[in-house]
């Protein structure tokens, strides 16, 4: 009887676990999204075909572009179509658009190692500064070995630990065995662990969400003091497309934007490209 | 001399003043009356003729050519040609990039000056360099009215190729050349958003508040395992218990004082007792106290007056007894843990 009780605690802890994931593939495929498909892998390979002479090959990787966006207008969201995105504004010339959608595609799925070398390889195409650091991508802080943890992996795990050390706790005041109130302990201690990283993980969500991701999508765009022409430039040195910031205001047409290295500035909005996603 | 009637005298006069203004004299200006509007005005004033050159008429698209005008001065000129402006002649800024060679005009000789313009053709269709009108101003007509003079230059005809081009490869990682068109390209995921304070607070306190609700309904649904579960061993017998299984190379007097010392501190943490090391009598009277049974009582007497004896009139004895002595006190605590319930732990 007893174990009846205990299998029903566990069956909560799961339901509770299953809960806290939130990320579900919904939808379905129509004949017209394969259509669109079909051309865009047409456009690509035709681009592919005439890729030792970029004039020819650029109006075939745009035209996989603009059919790719028109899937992701019909309601896909993903990180393949979004690596597949990149690629073909990067070889259409279009390094922003690039650089936006492999970051579109990483926040799905932040350990697609495909695209974080995409991402890595696009960036060394900008042209930043040759002398200072403006505009320049910080170094991650994480180390290159240690894995993404996504924020739902931590809930999941937080949540799971977390159950399972109450029901552990619980089931030691019960039979009064060392072994269930140490392996309370123990998951415990981890759900607090777990939580401290699902905390950081939300106060970054909440960031990224405050500010957004901005590209600079011209070339020598001079970072000005404020939201006019009439401003002088804060900066020496203008900065070039695909240059990343982060959104802290949008007023009259222009963006103030704080680039990697903390320096901020006002561009003009059509300057500029907008992860409003 | 005929008479000059004295009502035309005004309309003299102003036809008089009125002519006397429009044209100049030497060393005068150009007037500004008749002047064409719609055409760039050289600024000459004298009698011209015009011609122009070009090098090379065979050229491929924003190649540059060579376009020269050559004005010269049929009379002496009373005032200078100037350079043209070619970008305000629509034909020519549709049809070509246009660069000036230089601002000064060269002069061959007194009478003659040369302009030189860098053309480059926009597309291949051009298929000449457009006649030039050369406005000019002729002070030796009689007829001022006629004054401003337009000449055209004859068109050139040009031979534009398209543009050689040079074939230049895509730039790109060679991962970026794959397209990937697994069925998941139509997938709808959502990122991850955090969940709210409220969400939070409420998967924070479920799991405690059903763990307390299971264990409620389990003490309800399952009293007599509830009251064992309280009548388990306590903390202080698994440790008394544990610390008796050592000791167990002594010889018999501090192995004995050892098992006595180690049942009275339970005695103490189970009982609450004070005396640090009790007597037999002592601890019967603690045991009948606590309601502990006859048997139990004796067999704590037996226990600690064995311990006594071992102690203080040491004799040979068998590592047999020590053991069985051993199970003795094991057999004690339990047996005081049975009969303790509700006793603090």
């Amino acid at each position: 009887m007893n174990l009846r009780v205990a299998a029903n605690g566990r069956h909560i802890a799961f339901a509770l676990l299953v809960a806290g994931f939130s990320c579900s593939p919904v939808g379905g495929t129509s004949e017209a999204d394969r259509e669109i498909l079909e051309s865009v892998d047409r456009a690509f390979q035709e681009g592919i075909r005439s890729r030792q002479d970029r004039e020819q090959a650029r109006p075939h990787f745009r035209q996989a572009a603009r059919n790719l966006e028109e899937l992701r207008r019909r309601g896909a969201n993903n990180a393949m179509l979004y690596r597949n995105l990149g690629n073909a504004y990067l070889l259409a010339d279009d390094l922003p658009r690039a650089l936006l959608s492999y970051h579109r595609g990483l926040r799905l799925s932040p350990n697609d190692a495909a695209l974080n070398e995409l991402l890595a390889e696009a960036r060394q195409l900008v042209v930043y500064p040759p002398s200072g650091d403006l505009g320049r991508p910080r170094r991650e802080d994480r180390a290159a070995w240690m894995p993404y943890v996504p924020g739902e992996w931590l809930m999941g795990a937080t949540l799971a630990c977390y159950v399972v050390g109450c029901v552990a706790a619980t089931r030691s005041r019960m039979v009064r065995q060392t072994r269930y109130l140490l392996g309370g302990l123990f998951f415990l201690s981890a759900s607090a662990l777990c939580a401290g990283g699902l905390l950081v993980r939300i106060a970054e969500e909440r960031e990224r969400a405050a500010h957004p991701l901005v590209v600079v999508a011209r070339d020598e765009m001079p970072v000005r003091r404020g939201n006019g022409m009439a401003f002088p430039p804060r900066y020496e040195t203008p900065l070039n497309r695909g240059v990343e910031g982060r959104l802290l205001l949008e007023r009259e047409g222009w963006v103030q934007v704080e680039l990697s290295g903390g320096e901020i500035g006002w561009l003009p909005r059509e300057a500029v490209l907008l992860d409003e996603s | 001399m005929s008479r000059v009637r004295p009502a035309l005298i005004p309309f003299a006069l102003f036809w008089a003043i009125g002519v006397r203004a429009a044209v100049p004299t030497e060393g005068e200006g150009i007037p500004t009356v008749g002047r064409p509007v719609d055409l760039p005005f050289s600024e000459a004033s004298g009698w011209f003729e015009v011609r122009v050159r070009a090098e090379p008429t065979s050229l491929s698209v924003e190649s540059p050519l060579t376009f020269t005008m050559v004005v010269r001065a049929v009379q002496p000129a009373r005032q200078e040609p100037q350079r043209l402006d070619l970008r305000q002649l629509p034909e020519f800024a549709e049809a070509f990039y246009i660069d000036d060679v230089g601002e000064q005009a060269a002069r061959p000789d007194a009478r003659t000056w040369e302009f030189s313009y860098r053309l480059k053709p926009r597309r291949p269709e051009v298929r000449a360099i457009p006649s030039v009108p050369f406005v000019y101003f002729n002070p030796y007509l009689l007829t001022t009215k006629k004054g401003f003079q337009v000449l055209y230059t004859d068109p050139i005809p040009l031979t534009v190729s398209p543009r050689e081009t040079v074939q230049v490869p895509v730039r790109g990682p060679e991962g970026a050349f794959v397209l990937s068109t697994d069925s998941e390209v139509w997938e709808h995921r959502m990122p991850w958003t955090p969940p709210s304070g409220t969400a939070l607070a409420a998967l924070a306190l479920t799991p405690p508040l059903g763990c307390v609700v299971w264990y409620l309904a389990w003490r309800r649904l399952y009293p007599d395992a509830a009251r064992l579960a309280g009548q388990r061993r306590s903390r202080a017998a698994r440790r008394a218990i544990g610390a008796l299984q050592g000791g167990g190379r002594l010889p018999l007097g501090p192995r004995a004082a050892r098992m006595a010392s180690i049942v009275a501190d339970y005695l103490q943490q189970r009982l609450d007792w004070t005396v640090a090391e009790p007597t037999p009598r002592e601890v019967a009277q603690l045991l009948e106290q606590r309601g502990c049974s006859a048997s139990v009582v004796a067999q704590a007497v037996r226990f600690f007056e064995w311990c006594d004896s071992a102690r203080f009139v040491p004799e040979e004895e068998s590592p047999l007894a020590g053991a069985e002595r051993k199970d003795v006190a094991v057999r004690l605590i339990l047996a005081v843990e049975s009969e303790s319930d509700g006793a603090p732990k």
